[in-house]
């Protein structure tokens, strides 16, 4: 409660500290510049108009000769500087990003023979007074490659250097990134994974912050996304695209020794048939006032995915609708709304490989994502904006058999049924105000102060089909298991933050910055059960050398928490059902075909042998938010013709990892072998190993703290410490990036990455908080548990380039990447017996608390990935600004055939051989034999018209 | 549904062919975005659509515009798009309700 106080007591201070109200994330750019004579005398007076799709917009000099105009949506503009007694200067396709701000200096020549001049002025491509390294992807970039690989905000952070399987500069893949589109933040409250799917089309800009990021960016460990949607002006412009591909049009590139390992690979995964459309009108509705765009889209994708399992099928229809309102010169309002309905069946209920159309589910996520904005500009140096977003939808998963699974412990498959349901219900509702100033006083300064409220909510309701799931043993009935789940949680979120960049002189920049995060959750109705206040400094500089605005050197610290996820509190929560086991020995045997969805065990010929009531979490009062910390040093410079390149050293330290852990429970270090190579699946050499037996599980299983695990002790049962946990994750790289601007028709993007990434908490699974067993037991936090993390990819290369050949008019872009491979280590499975260690005694443990590592973490490595996407379109030109075209999209043009996954158990894992081998056949493939492979070579065709 | 779909596909193509045709018989002498591209001196990229300043008298800036042929065809096309989707959303989805909602 103190606390909390003391959050509201500094939030207050910091609001009443601003001369208004104000907003969030950068949504827009800054146009600014000097107008000088000829001669290099500052004129006071001159007109300048900015004019844009919406309309026109007019400044006049200052007594300095400058000028400036705030709050610019991101687009293409003109400029146009006048003065009586002078020619007038025009500086057209004037490109302006989100969060940067465009110099456009103008020399105004006394007036002569014409009264006015063109000036091809090349874009500036450094912005000199900012301490982040952001990589935009413009509307131009994403219309023009090959990168329609999926279609959420997670996709597009992989084309960003430093970035792959999501886990940007080391952080967690699944959960660690901000994922704002027009400021909603449509993460998953309950996991902080990707929820909200959206049309790639209705993109005006992609604005990827994560390095440097100033304090107006929260709620994160990894990168931001921060996506702009397009927006209606004065002209009808519309976009029709179609694109389509079938199963015909892939190839194969699965081989003959990746079969003999793993027969289930025989198939690589292919698109069946793909459609997707996309129609998009926007424009005026009252000239200079009031603007629509609306985009309808149908995306359906149909996939015979490797494995056994023969269908995917999914089908997403989106609607977005937005409205711009400008009843004045001054404000400006505006209203999204997106309907999308992602429906699937197919979708694998078990691991994909083993998962036959029958072990599948059906899903239905239906959403509705809505944002209401207003913006008002207070004059040239003062605007503010408030902000109403927010998003309401559930997923459903429905088993497509009706009945309980069965798990054979013998082939360690399943059969008859996925066996289980799962509902997500999900809800955000976010306000931000923010208000931006420009001042003067000791230099120059960009200010901006915000506040964001968030209220979230989340359920998980998960039950085994009639409450059973059979264990059977040898092909018979052997044991059972209940178990479900109806859990609930409210999330909150109040934050503020203050930044100024502060123009020292014309070299020198700091960008200072706090943000301070009251975040909190529990179950609705009931307590807070989480609560946590953290304060963020965000410090850097920004230094032009020669003052020619061509080169910066520039350095930051930063420290960037999480958002607030049920996750961290779930296990605090009521709602979990008991879990229950049953001896299956009194039940009826299967028939000659095995176990069958009809087959049922009545309650009253099963024995109970186990029930196991859910412990209710206690939470450390005392715990910190996660947290990265992060360095970053470079320079950026300007070279000819639109070219720049960036270096840049990143120096990241993860902290406050959120796990649970058992205090009172007391562990035996026992020591084994796993089992020697015996020609067929097993290939690992014998290798000595350690794990931990739990001494006293029955009266320690219901002490279950959520903590930060880092320097917790295990004891033995005499008290002894057995070791202590090193919860850490570091990453350090260094980063070049070239790039090229459109320009005598060709651009390019070229960037390396050399990183590390070592720790003990892995960037793919682990994560930085949440309910795993990861810290429950010793064996897997203990054991072998430094080293390389699985997405610590040491080299990366990355390549974008479009070409537009004249004459023919075809343009070719491609984006090729060679990235190093992730890395994995050998496990050897140990039972529950052995380590006294399951789900029978200790309710929230699973298998993978049973794996103790046979190497360091990460101690081997996969093959690097070099994947070529390429596009070939052939434009038509029609009169007026229109423009027809026809493409292709040739993803994984080389073919090739990575291994993209490995299983990593020693003793084998069971996988089902795909026809013509009989029914229910098994393979056991080896450790580092390959469980997944890259998609084979795929041709997609597409047609467009846009103006 | 099949029938429904290809007709959307057909529609969408036959449109798209004759916005070639339809194009080519405006009158407007208005330059070609490739053409005015390289008069920039090719510094404005290609993009999906066109933002910059508005050209004085371009009928693309009143209601004029939903007279000439790529206006209609516009609206054409995008209610077919837009009908599409609508159906989508209502046949295209499996009925999905899991015994724990």
């Amino acid at each position: 409660m103190t606390k909390h106080l003391r959050a509201i007591a500094v939030l207050a201070a910091l609001v009443m500290a601003v001369p208004a109200f104000v907003a969030a994330q950068s949504f827009s750019g800054v146009v600014a510049g000097v107008v000088k004579d000829d001669s290099g005398g500052v004129l006071p007076g001159a007109t300048v108009q900015l004019i844009g799709k919406t309309g026109t917009r007019d400044a006049v000099t200052d007594a300095q000769g400058g000028y400036r105009f705030n709050a610019v949506d991101p687009g293409v503009y003109t400029v146009v500087v006048s003065m009586a007694g002078f020619q007038s200067q025009r500086r057209e396709n004037l490109e302006v990003s989100v969060g940067k701000q465009s110099t456009i200096d103008a020399s105004l020549k006394v007036k002569g023979q014409t009264d006015s001049i063109d000036v091809v002025g090349e874009a500036p491509v450094v912005d000199v007074t900012s301490s982040s390294t952001q990589n935009n992807l413009s509307q131009d970039l994403l219309y023009n490659m090959p990168i329609r690989q999926g279609n959420t905000a997670t996709n597009l952070l992989n084309f960003a250097p430093g970035i792959n399987s999501q886990s940007a500069f080391g952080g967690d893949g699944s959960s660690a990134n901000g994922l704002l589109i027009d400021g909603v933040d449509t993460r998953d409250p309950s996991g902080g994974t990707a929820w909200t799917f959206f049309n790639f089309n209705i993109v005006e800009e992609v604005e990827i912050v994560g390095i440097g990021a100033p304090a107006e960016y929260g709620s994160f460990t990894g990168a931001v996304v921060n996506t702009i949607t397009k927006s209606g002006g004065n002209r009808y412009a519309g976009l029709f695209d179609f694109t389509y591909t079938k199963g015909s049009l892939a190839s194969k590139n699965v081989g003959a020794d990746v079969t003999k390992i793993n027969p289930a690979l025989g198939e690589s995964a292919k698109t069946n048939k793909f459609t997707d459309f996309t129609t998009q009108f926007s424009g005026p509705l009252i000239k200079d006032k009031l603007f629509f765009f609306a985009s309808a889209q149908r995306y359906h994708l149909n996939q015979d995915p490797a494995g056994p399992r023969t269908v995917n099928d999914e089908v997403s229809p989106r609607v977005n609708v937005k409205l711009n309102y400008q009843p004045s010169a001054s404000n400006n309002f505006m209203a999204h709304v997106q309907y999308d309905a992602y429906n699937i069946i197919g979708r694998a209920g078990v691991s994909a490989l083993v998962a036959t159309d029958d072990l599948t589910n059906q899903e239905d996520a239906p959403e509705w994502v809505w944002i209401g904005q207003w913006r008002h500009i207070f004059g040239s140096k003062t605007f503010s904006e408030v902000k109403y977003t927010g998003w309401t939808g559930f997923y459903d998963l429905n088993p497509k058999v009706k009945a309980p699974q069965h798990f054979d412990g013998e082939t360690s498959l399943y059969s008859v049924s996925q066996g289980w349901s799962y509902y997500a219900d999900r809800g955000r509702n976010q306000v931000n105000a923010s208000i931006s100033h420009f001042a003067e006083g000791f230099g120059k300064h960009d200010l901006k102060f915000g506040i964001e409220v968030e209220r979230s909510k989340t359920r998980d309701r998960y039950s085994h089909t009639n409450n059973t799931y059979y264990y059977d043993y040898g092909g018979q009935p052997y044991y059972a298991y209940g178990y479900g789940y109806d859990l609930n949680g409210r999330n909150k979120k109040l934050a503020g933050y203050a930044q100024d960049a502060w123009h020292v002189n014309d070299r020198l920049t700091l960008n200072l910055g706090v943000r301070l995060d009251h975040v909190g959750g529990g179950a609705p109705g009931g307590d807070t059960l989480y609560s946590n206040t953290s304060i963020a400094p965000r410090l850097g500089f920004a230094f032009d050398p020669k003052g020619d605005t061509k080169t910066v050197i520039k350095g930051s610290y930063s420290q960037y928490y999480e958002g607030i996820f049920n996750d961290i509190y779930k296990q605090a929560t009521a709602g979990y059902q008991d879990s229950i086991s049953w001896d299956m020995a009194g039940c009826p045997a299967y028939g000659p075909q095995g176990p069958t969805a009809t087959y049922n065990c009545p309650l009253s010929r099963r024995d109970e042998v186990n029930r196991v009531k859910a412990p209710i979490a206690k939470i450390d009062p005392d715990i910190k938010h996660p947290r990265v910390d992060e360095f970053s040093f470079g320079f950026e410079r300007a070279l000819r013709n639109n070219v720049r390149l960036a270096v840049t050293g990143i120096m990241r330290d993860n902290k406050n990892f959120i796990g649970q852990v058992l205090p009172s429970a007391r562990w035996t270090r026992q020591t084994g072998t796993s089992p020697a190579p015996n020609g067929k699946n097993l290939v690992h050499p014998a290798t000595p190993y350690t794990y931990y037996r739990w001494a006293n599980r029955s009266a320690s299983a219901g002490d279950v703290y959520i903590t930060n695990p880092d320097g917790f002790q295990y004891l033995d049962p005499a008290g002894n410490v057995l070791g202590t946990v090193d919860a850490y994750r570091k990453y350090k790289g260094a980063m070049f990036v070239l790039t090229k601007n459109y320009s005598n028709r060709w651009r390019a993007q070229l960037s390396y990455v050399w990183s590390q990434t070592k720790g003990t908490v892995n960037n793919s699974s682990e994560g930085t908080y949440g309910v795993s067993s990861f810290y429950a037991s010793p064996t897997m936090s203990l054991v072998n548990a430094d080293g390389n993390l699985s997405n610590d990819r040491t080299h990366e290369i990355k390549a974008m380039v479009g070409v537009q050949i004249p004459k023919v008019e075809v343009a070719i872009n491609a984006y090729f990447r060679s990235i190093s491979g992730g890395t994995y280590a050998p496990y050897v499975q140990l039972s529950g017996s052995t380590t006294n260690y399951s789900t029978t005694g200790y309710y929230f443990a699973s298998s993978a608390g049973r794996r103790p590592s046979l190497e360091p973490r990460g101690s081997r490595r996969l093959d690097t990935l070099n994947i070529l996407d390429l596009r070939l379109e052939k434009i038509f030109t029609i009169k007026g600004d229109h423009r027809l075209s026809v493409y292709s999209d040739i993803t994984n043009a080389l073919n090739v055939d990575t291994v993209t996954s490995v299983f990593n158990n020693v003793g084998g894992t069971g996988v089902f051989n795909p026809p013509p081998a009989a029914l229910g056949s098994t393979t056991s493939v080896p450790f580092g034999g390959p469980a997944a492979i890259t998609p084979p070579r795929q041709i997609q065709v597409g047609a467009r018209w846009s103006f | 549904m099949r029938i429904s779909k290809m007709r959307g596909v057909a529609s969408v193509l036959a449109l798209s062919i004759a916005a070639t045709t339809a194009g080519a018989a405006e009158p407007a002498p208005a330059p070609t975005l490739w053409s005015a591209a390289q008069e920039a001196g090719n510094k404005a990229p290609i993009s999906a659509q066109t933002t910059a300043a508005p050209a004085t008298g371009n009928p693309r800036t009143d209601s004029s515009f939903f007279k000439t042929t790529a206006g209609r065809l516009s609206l054409g096309l995008l209610a077919v798009g837009l009908g599409l989707t609508v159906y989508s959303v209502g046949h295209d989805r499996k009925p999905v309700k899991s015994p724990v909602r």
